[in-house]
């Protein structure tokens, strides 16, 4: 392409933009909502990802020995179960330090219950009923099932306890989120496609009779259509930085705000994130406008 | 030269438009083509440029077999044809000047053939004081020139004027006749006429191709034309 013909397209281009001013106006207001809607569903699905994946780093399971289980067995067990796939670490509890924490708990309400236990037999004590036990934690949640059954069959356990369920929830969760958000996405684009169609649209038929001059006069598919990219490049473009502005104001200023005041929700830093948002913002843009003109242009330029 | 052997076309397949057509018209002709409405006129003329495709046969112009064209070369034919319109089809906002530099400017003339080139068929249309002027305030015979000069501004072997005195008073025709004649016998060109009034094929006594019942009726040189 030579560079006075792009020179020329860029300048119908904004011809055409200005020409149809109110209904460019309507695209780019559109488009904007549109690129912003997707930005703020990336927002929520990325962060919310990045909170449940730190919930997950919480979650444990605790395999409880047996009573009558030799110190030999509970050792042996502990060195099994850090070999297992999928544990990243196994903290061994004994029973001991279980009732002092349950003593930490609960002392002051059930003193003479834990002064019991603190007296042996024969001054008329209790011994200890807790078991030893390791807390066991893990990578992912998506073969927790497979991990509990292997631990709950190492000799000596007695029984695995877990939080199997929230984490399941927390990966249904994830899995709602991100799918829901990627099929309003997928709407967004479509509706955005769609509008910027009609803009094109509107913009050749108030063009057709200098179009078919063009035609007459030789000129090629490339000549005649290249503006009206370029048009719907520039209102992409134009929409694009508007949503990167207005994003780039929600996170940092609105979303910080929040999670200041709710110290529970962390948000993954902008820095991180803006490299995402030029992708969405200019990337998403001009796919949309690009193809929303290609999809009008095609079809009224068989001729 | 233009050529069409056994050129048929329908229109969804139903009835012949034109039936069987063989012309031939050499360079440097002066032809009139006439003929009823509905006759097929308004058909040759779009196989012509290839706006329609034929049904049957074959077109060959300048070299160009246009029933086997693809898409991507018609504007390629059409930079071989220069057009007129009854209606001259100019673009209101642009004035005399970038109305014709623009059929440059679409086949990407460089800027200096266009500064040179414009102005010198504006004057040979008589326009060459105009150049600023806008069509509307232009005279019909005026705007018909303007479109006549952009027709040729890029020199094409051949002109279509379709009804090119169709919205003309009687002197404004004679003018744009002798302009289309004079381009004709001095620079050689190419000249189709299709028209319907049969007072102007009269006077010229060209060679007059009369087009009805799906196909050529008549064609022959000079004389009475049947339209």
């Amino acid at each position: 392409m030579r560079r006075f013909r792009l020179f020329t397209f860029i300048k119908e281009g904004f011809k055409g933009v200005f020409r149809n001013g109110l209904m460019s106006v309507a695209s780019i207001l559109v488009l904007f909502s549109s690129l912003f809607m997707i930005g703020i569903f990336t927002t929520i699905i990325k962060n919310v990802n990045y909170n449940l994946d730190k919930m997950e780093d919480f979650n444990e399971l605790v395999c409880y020995m047996k009573l009558d289980a030799t110190q030999e067995q509970v050792a042996k067990a502990g060195v099994t179960m850090k070999n297992f796939n999928n544990v990243t670490g196994v903290t061994f509890v004994s029973k001991e330090e279980a009732l002092e924490a349950e003593k930490q708990k609960y002392g002051d309400e059930y003193k003479q219950i834990f002064e019991m236990y603190e007296k042996t037999e024969a001054e008329g004590g209790k011994s200890n009923p807790l078991p030893d036990a390791y807390r066991i934690e893990y990578k992912s949640v998506n073969d927790l099932a497979t991990l509990e059954e292997k631990l709950s069959r190492v000799e000596g356990v007695e029984t695995v306890r877990n939080s199997y369920a929230v984490a399941q929830n927390i990966q249904k969760l994830k899995n709602i989120i991100t799918l829901g958000g990627t099929w309003l996405m997928v709407l967004l684009v479509v509706i955005s496609v769609f509008v910027i169609a009609n803009t094109i649209k509107i913009t050749y038929h108030s063009r057709e009779l200098e179009i078919g001059i063009m035609r007459y006069i030789g000129a090629t598919k490339t000549y005649i259509t290249m503006p009206f990219v370029f048009e719907s490049v520039i209102i992409s473009a134009v929409s694009a930085g508007l949503g990167y502005l207005a994003q780039w104001y929600v996170y940092t200023r609105v979303l910080r705000g929040l999670t200041e005041k709710y110290d529970i929700i962390e948000i993954i830093p902008y820095t991180q994130m803006h490299r995402l948002f030029l992708i969405i913002y200019f990337g998403a843009g001009l796919v949309i406008g690009v193809f929303g003109s290609i999809i009008t242009i095609r079809k009224y330029m068989k001729v | 030269m233009i050529e069409f052997k056994n050129v048929s076309k329908t229109y969804n397949n139903r009835e012949y438009v034109l039936k069987d057509v063989n012309l031939r018209i050499e360079d440097g002709e002066f032809v009139f083509v006439v003929g009823r409405s509905g006759s097929g006129k308004t058909t040759l003329t779009k196989l012509l440029l290839r706006e329609e495709k034929v049904t049957e046969g074959r077109i060959i112009i300048n070299g160009f077999r246009l029933d086997k064209m693809r898409q991507g070369k018609v504007p390629y034919l059409r930079r071989e044809i220069g057009m007129v319109f009854q209606d001259f089809r100019l673009f209101p906002k642009k004035n005399v000047y970038e109305n014709v530099a623009f059929a440059m400017e679409v086949i990407g003339a460089p800027s200096s053939s266009i500064k040179k080139r414009v102005p010198f068929f504006l004057d040979l249309v008589g326009l060459g004081d105009k150049m600023k002027s806008f069509p509307t305030q232009l005279s019909g015979g005026e705007q018909q020139r303007v479109a006549l000069a952009r027709a040729i501004v890029n020199n094409p072997n051949i002109i279509i004027a379709d009804e090119p005195t169709g919205n003309l008073d009687p002197q404004m025709s004679r003018e744009i006749m002798n302009l289309l004649m004079a381009l004709n016998e001095k620079l050689g060109k190419t000249v189709i006429v299709v028209t319907h009034e049969q007072s102007l094929v009269n006077k010229y006594q060209k060679r007059v191709i009369t087009i009805g019942e799906g196909g050529i009726e008549n064609d022959r040189i000079g004389g009475m034309a049947n339209a």
